[in-house]
């Protein structure tokens, strides 16, 4: 009988956290090697030439990008508290866009709450703690560009382990794509970037949007241990150095298991033997990876972060939108993670279309997110402002 | 079989004469020389930790002298690598590195003049005839310093040859037990420990002595994971850094099927996943194994721009912040397999003075896996800083 005791939780829930802050100012490389990370092609982001000629006259980051300026992908307030031999994953992300763009000189950071805690019980564990957490992400002139409310899910590492050992085995191997499979993925990838082209520097105007109308498919991956090295690169804090470490985080005392409690990003080690606290190889997020990890979690192979489904929702959103529009709200559900081989489908509708009581000319969207076999990713739903055409 | 044959007869007509330069499009960012240490697994607090930097000899944080490859567009291969050999492949051969002084620090612009050296065809175990082409790199910063000359050997060898030697014992990764990586994990801490002792101190060439054996460093296992890290610490590596020049890679003689859009400035802007090297090009066979057997390498295999910094990086750390690096010889035998470790050894063979008035050691060093598979060899010339006479 698999039991789970979250009631250290409560004493966290509304204080404050040491907020996450990075060494340096954000610089421009930070935000392309973000875009690529992300599978995002916008040139807006990444192409100086072209952002020159953007309504920003430089580059700027995609709306996706606050989160690369937390330490623990915004998850830190939704995963704080002991839960005895835990693990944890991540569940979703609600998103609250207020304004203010990133651009290379910034400085960000962010200030993060705990919010509350529900327990449910879930097939693929038992009990198991639905957590969340907010991250205000604020620049240097004191403007809150972002809210992140972050929804982690913790269960007994045992559960998860015995769901995998005791299972199904066929997850345990990436699927196989042939040289032909792959170059028609390379035509399908490259249509959503076409869109992106065609687009360019136009508005996307509120006024041509029609209710129930599909947004673009789009497609990326498949995904690789190489791409999901890549996507734990372009987070700054995963370099040595990169961040002003919290002084409070330890893995064991969250709950993390023997093998999953190494160290990462504590200060004091970081000073002695980097390499021991770089969570790429030690700590809980290893079995993104390396899959003999991933099983000691549940996973069947290398899997991907949920931080960055996040970012691929709103990069979805927000390239649909173009250079003139901004992502407003986001609601966003992950119900399991991109596996190594598997390739991301993103398909979209207009839901409706309305004017806010602040007079903005907004569209409601909705995205679902699935893997080449139909299995479902994530889901979400999200408010865009759009310019109106002049009268 | 029929005999294989190498024409390399098109190198000629490119010795001696500069080749297209792609420029930087930022200036080097303090991140950048943090994401080099740390992917070149150099865990040395001068380069990535501020206090340590501020406390030291140069008053804030500089580069490592192995960064200047960290901003060429072709891992310093550009030069040795011209003229096409028809249907042929590449792996690094070696490089010989001069420093003349000036270190690369937050701020910087660095250039690199590159112009094709030499070559010569012999015949290898591995590949039958196979081309040994010398290029220079001459890296320099805004202000016109000169701060290294590399040349690097390519070996360039028909892809087909390479592919049908490939040894299959070797698929599969050595695995390491729980406590086997817990010694390994003292074992590689004993080097980084040896440079906090040193800390800002200097390491006198009065107390070196010739026979000296310098401290082993241990580093390792690799995987797809970490040689991933380190190609994205070229920052070549990153969308949108570089102005790229225009190659033709196909013109080159490399296959269709390795892909030939890596680092294109035209795909770029169109579809940029096409020149990323990681996936598309002549150098995906480092981080997916199907395409490493393609080539002729077991596995997952890293990259011998990152041995050079290895070697480099080796040295400079056992000579402190007082010390440098004048001259290196590294010769690339093998590279570093996924799962393999890496071993580095050196003893000093030579004390001199050299006509500069500079006090010099020269070491032998050695790189090797756990096996004790010869990675690189070489020799160097490292300046220490000279006790003041009492």
């Amino acid at each position: 009988m698999v039991t789970l005791d979250c009631s250290d939780l409560d004493r966290y829930i509304g204080k404050p956290m040491q907020p996450a802050r990075m060494v340096e100012a954000v610089a421009n490389t930070d935000i392309r090697r973000w875009a690529q990370a992300m599978h995002y092609p916008n040139r807006l982001h990444y192409d100086s030439a072209y952002a020159l000629e953007s309504r920003f006259g430089q580059l700027i980051a995609p709306q996706s990008f606050p989160v690369t300026m937390d330490d623990g992908h915004g998850s830190a307030p939704s995963c704080i508290g002991l839960i005895p031999n835990s693990h944890m994953l991540f569940g979703g992300d609600e998103w609250w866009f207020y304004g203010p763009k990133i651009v290379a000189g910034d400085r960000i950071w962010n200030e993060r709450i705990p919010f509350d805690y529900a327990i449910k019980e879930t097939k693929f564990a038992g009990p198991t703690c639905f957590q969340r957490g907010d991250n205000f992400y604020y620049n240097q002139h004191g403007e809150l560009i972002s809210k992140q409310r972050s929804t982690s899910i913790r269960y007994s590492q045992a559960a998860g382990e015995e769901s995998i050992a005791g299972g199904d085995q066929s997850g345990a191997d990436d699927p196989v794509w042939t040289d032909d499979e792959l170059e028609a993925l390379d035509e399908r990838k490259f249509t959503w970037i076409k869109m992106l082209h065609d687009l360019g520097h136009s508005p996307r105007y509120w006024d041509s949007v029609v209710v129930g109308e599909d947004l673009p498919e789009r497609v990326f991956g498949p995904h690789s241990i190489v791409s999901f090295a890549t996507e734990w690169r372009s987070y700054t804090f995963t370099q040595w150095g990169g961040a002003h470490r919290r002084t409070d985080l330890n893995m064991a005392e969250l709950g993390f298991t023997g093998p999953m409690a190494g160290p990462e990003q504590d200060p004091t080690i970081e000073r002695i033997n980097p390499e021991g606290t770089d969570g790429a190889y030690i700590g809980p997020s290893r079995g993104h990876l390396f899959p003999r990890w991933a099983r000691y979690i549940g996973m069947p192979r290398g899997y991907g972060y949920g931080a960055s489904m996040g970012a691929w929702l709103t990069d979805y959103f927000g390239g649909w939108a173009g250079e003139w529009g901004t992502i407003r709200h986001s609601n966003c559900a992950y119900r399991s993670p991109a596996l190594t081989g598997d390739i991301t489908i993103q398909s979209g509708k207009i839901l409706d279309k309305f004017v806010d009581e602040d007079g903005r000319h907004m569209v409601q969207v909705e995205c679902r997110m699935t893997n080449q076999t139909g299995a479902v990713l994530a889901t979400a739903k999200a408010e865009i402002e759009l310019p109106k055409l002049p009268a | 079989m029929t005999a294989q044959t190498l024409d390399t007869s098109d190198i000629d007509q490119y010795l001696g004469k500069p080749v297209a330069s792609s420029s930087l499009r930022e200036p080097i960012a303090p991140n950048d020389i943090r994401r080099w240490v740390h992917a070149m697994h150099y865990p040395n607090l001068l380069h990535f930790d501020p206090d340590f930097a501020a406390a030291s000899r140069w008053g804030k944080q500089i580069a490592p002298q192995s960064f200047c490859i960290a901003t060429d567009d072709g891992h310093g291969a550009a030069p040795a690598c011209v003229g096409n050999i028809p249907n042929s492949h590449l792996l690094f051969g070696g490089d010989e590195h001069w420093f003349y002084g000036p270190r690369v620090q937050p701020g910087d612009i660095v250039s690199n003049e590159r112009i094709p050296f030499d070559y010569v065809v012999k015949e290898t175990k591995f590949a039958g005839p196979t081309c040994f082409q010398r290029g220079d790199n001459n890296f320099t910063n805004q202000n016109g310093e000169l701060i290294l000359k590399q040349r690097s050997t390519a070996i360039r060898y028909n892809a087909h040859a390479g592919g049908d030697t490939v040894n299959t014992d070797d698929f599969d990764e050595p695995t390491w037990t729980d406590e086997e990586e817990l010694e390994l994990i003292k074992r590689r801490f004993s080097w980084v420990q040896m440079m906090h002792d040193l800390g800002h101190k200097e390491r006198w060439w009065d107390d070196v002595t010739v026979g000296d054996i310098l401290p082993e460093r241990v580093f390792g296992p690799h995987s797809l994971a970490s040689i991933a890290t380190e190609w994205r610490a070229f920052i070549v590596n990153t969308w949108g850094t570089f102005n790229l020049r225009k190659q033709d890679l196909a013109g080159m003689g490399f296959s269709e099927a390795m892909g030939v859009w890596e680092n294109d400035p035209d795909m770029m802007k169109i579809d940029p996943f096409q020149t990323d090297g990681a996936y598309y090009g002549p150098s995906r066979g480092h981080l997916f194994p199907n395409w490493a057997r393609r080539i002729g390498m077991p596995r997952g295999y890293g990259y011998g721009a990152s041995m050079g910094a290895w070697g480099i990086d080796y040295l400079a750390g056992w000579a402190g912040e007082h010390g440098m690096v004048v001259h290196a010889i590294s010769n690339y035998r093998g590279p570093a397999l996924t799962g393999d470790i890496t071993i580095q050894t050196a003893e000093v063979v030579d004390k001199m003075v050299d006509d500069e008035g500079r006090h010099l050691v020269q070491v032998k060093h050695k790189m090797a896996n756990q096996k004790g598979t010869i990675l690189a060899t070489g020799t160097a010339e490292i300046a220490l800083p000279k006790k003041p006479s009492a």
